[in-house]
């Protein structure tokens, strides 16, 4: 219970920017006065007085408290005129400004209010795919759901606000929600729908709005009512289905990856149990001889080091790391119980980021290395991607492809890896520019992003060309997951110089076995992609060389 | 007590209910439904049959009193025990909540970890063990 709960409290934490956003939002239209002025001041209370209500629970004490303090301020405020309100006024701006101040400090990761401190583990979010579609142009609606299915949503449309409310009722694993601004109730219904949803779902749930218009009323009613986003007809698909997974991933890059080398098996497995509570993969290494090969198997974010281990001493296997010009920057933590100012200088000199002390708190330990971990993990990730997609690049995927090659053999496992290329693409930039080449582009590896499994993994290799491996994957399997992806890509609608067109891929298929080394899975795979162009396009072919 | 004792949690917020639930779901001697408005509470009341009600007190359309008081109105329910659990804690609301028929109050933000205590203190209050 105390992690599900720690899991909310990070939950809670992420949305409440959004809730100060409201708080400002209701403010400023109680300010600008006019209208139903009672309803904006009771809009205006409810939210402070949610948040007066909720942070507590949530491990945030001191911003309740401090959302308490305004709500008082506002009750008092009833009926107050001329200097009282404008000295409230000010009253008011200052205690927001040391809310919102208090929520810059609050950590990332709440500690729940009064159990030990746990912190929120990844796997107890859990991940809807679930959208509402509420439109009632049937064709459009009908298109909406069927390419968003196609970026892997499960979408669920409803004709009305009212029949979409009910089924609301029922369900709350809801990730999202797309509203036309206009729906049979009315022209800007589709605002009032979201206020309503906003109000029994609470407003984590992303929101976007499409409309036919981008007339600034309809823009304006989007954003009081809390749209996350925009969207003009005639739809981009795409574009709404990256939308949709930008406002709704918590943690794309997924949980630090901690690789503990410590010989004493009983201290091994405890820190492996404290760091994995912590929502961190770790795994243990009882033999700092095996580093080497840990580090090529598990790529860790962060290496936690014993410096005292029986057959080499930490420093020793620090600097057999760091010969590897793959692994000079991954940060490497000592533990020790060992106090001597000359030993920390000798293992820093190796590129020791830190020192830790035997016996250390396991809070202590999970905060020295969380910070760390997800800090290069971040910092790697930039270097690693691809900047319009997002994806690896050409020569991360390969090292990855290396990593994955040599486990796969080592595991005597299959491994298959795909070549992708974008059909005609000349002619899609020719005909509609390049912005709209681009944009194809990242749908593709939006799409393939989507919709492989979470162990396969997809880089952009060239301009139009895409790569992707799948460990422990057949040759049938993979062509199955392929073809798919390819019929998928085929039916997206795309949208370039106010008209809506199609693209298609053509991909190669290679395994290993029967290549031996990198080299030949790829340049089967080449070849296998050069047969699917020249055999006519928007296929698949198996490289069936033995 | 041999039966379950049925909760009914009455909050418009859905992260408070999410929190209730799990605070709750581990109780064997609790059974939980969880409703997100007073509309929907007088709607569920009918045929579940709660034992004791537990009701927010701030909540656009019909607020906590005033599900309460249709609450009562159900046939059956003339009695049935209620709770606010609320921010609002000032001793002269407290007392105004008692005169609503309230048992009692628990105050938010309430710690998750032991909230099954509360309520089951409350209920012992009421009805002895």
């Amino acid at each position: 219970m105390a992690e599900k709960i720690a899991a909310r409290c990070v939950a809670y934490r992420e949305q409440m920017p959004a809730r100060l956003a409201e708080i400002r939002g209701a403010w400023d239209a109680f300010q600008r006065g006019g209208g139903d002025a009672p309803a904006n001041r009771d809009a205006l209370i409810r939210h402070v007085h949610t948040v007066a209500g909720s942070a507590g629970t949530f491990g945030l004490a001191p911003l309740g408290e401090k959302a308490r303090e305004i709500e008082q301020l506002l009750i008092d405020l009833e009926g107050a005129a001329g200097d009282v309100a404008r000295g409230a006024a000010t009253e008011f701006e200052r205690r927001y400004a040391e809310l919102a101040s208090l929520l810059d400090q609050a950590p990332t990761a709440v500690p729940p209010p009064s159990a030990a401190p746990a912190f929120g583990a990844a796997g107890e979010l859990k991940t809807s795919n679930l959208v509402y579609v509420v439109e009632d142009d049937a064709a459009l609606g009908k298109e909406i759901a069927v390419q968003l299915r196609a970026f892997g949503w499960n979408v669920e449309l409803f004709p009305d606000a009212t029949r979409m409310e009910d089924a609301l009722l029922s369900k709350s694993d809801v990730a999202a929600v797309v509203v036309d601004m206009a729906l049979p109730e009315g022209q800007f219904a589709g605002g009032a729908l979201m206020r309503r949803v906003s109000e029994s779902l609470g407003s984590h749930v992303p929101q976007v709005v499409i409309s036919a218009s981008w007339n600034w009323k309809s823009r304006l009613e989007a954003a009081r009512a809390g749209a996350a986003a925009y969207m003009v007809k005639p739809i981009d698909f795409g574009a709404l289905a990256e939308r949709l997974d930008a406002l709704t991933s918590r943690d794309v890059g997924g949980s630090a990856k901690v690789l503990i080398v410590e010989d004493t098996v009983i201290l091994a497995d405890h820190f492996v149990q404290v760091l994995a509570g912590a929502g961190m993969q770790a795994r243990a290494l009882n033999d700092p001889t095996k580093v080497l090969d840990a580090l090529v198997d598990f790529d860790p974010d962060l290496i936690l080091m014993d410096l005292y281990m029986a057959g080499c001493s930490g420093i020793e296997a620090a600097k057999v790391i760091r010969q590897d010009a793959k692994f000079t920057t991954v940060p490497i933590v000592f533990l020790s119980t060992e106090t001597g100012r000359q030993l920390h200088l000798e293992a820093m000199r190796t590129g020791a980021d830190d020192f830790l002390q035997k016996p250390i708190l396991d809070a202590e330990l999970i905060a020295a290395v969380s910070a760390r971990a997800r800090r290069f993990k971040a910092l790697s990730s930039l270097v690693r991607q691809d900047s319009l997609t997002e994806l690896l690049n050409h020569i991360s995927f390969k090292l990855q492809l290396e990593s994955e090659v040599e486990r796969c053999k080592r595991a005597r496992t299959t491994l298959a890896l795909a070549m992708v290329d974008i059909d005609h693409f000349k002619r899609v930039n020719d005909t509609y520019g390049h912005p709209v080449g681009d944009h194809v582009i990242r749908t593709l590896a939006q799409l393939l992003r989507r919709r492989l499994r979470k162990s396969d993994i997809v880089g952009r290799y060239g301009g139009e060309e895409f790569a992707l491996f799948m460990p422990d994957t057949g040759a049938a399997g993979a062509a199955v997951i392929l073809e798919n992806l390819r019929a998928q890509f085929e039916s997206i609608s795309l949208v370039g110089a106010q008209t809506q067109f199609h693209c298609t891929f053509s991909a190669g298929l290679a395994m290993m076995p029967p290549a031996t080394t990198m080299n030949e899975l790829i340049q089967a795979a080449d070849a296998a992609l050069y047969e699917a162009k020249r055999g006519g396009r928007n296929c698949v072919l198996v490289n069936a060389a033995r | 007590m041999s039966e379950k004792l049925r909760l009914l949690y009455v909050d418009d917020e859905a992260d408070i209910r999410d929190v209730v639930s799990i605070a709750l779901e581990d109780e064997e001697d609790f059974e939980l439904r969880l409703c997100a408005s007073g509309a929907a509470a007088l709607e569920m009341a009918r045929e579940y049959r709660p034992d004791l009600l537990l009701l927010d007190v701030m909540m656009p359309g019909m607020d906590g009193p005033a599900t309460l008081k249709r609450l009562r109105e159900l046939p059956g329910m003339e009695n049935t025990l209620a709770a606010f659990v609320t921010a609002k804690v000032q001793p002269r609301e407290v007392e105004q909540f008692r005169t609503l028929g309230a048992i009692g109050v628990i105050a938010k933000p309430f710690d998750p970890m032991v909230l099954a205590e509360k309520v089951r203190a409350l209920w012992a209050q009421r009805h002895g063990n």
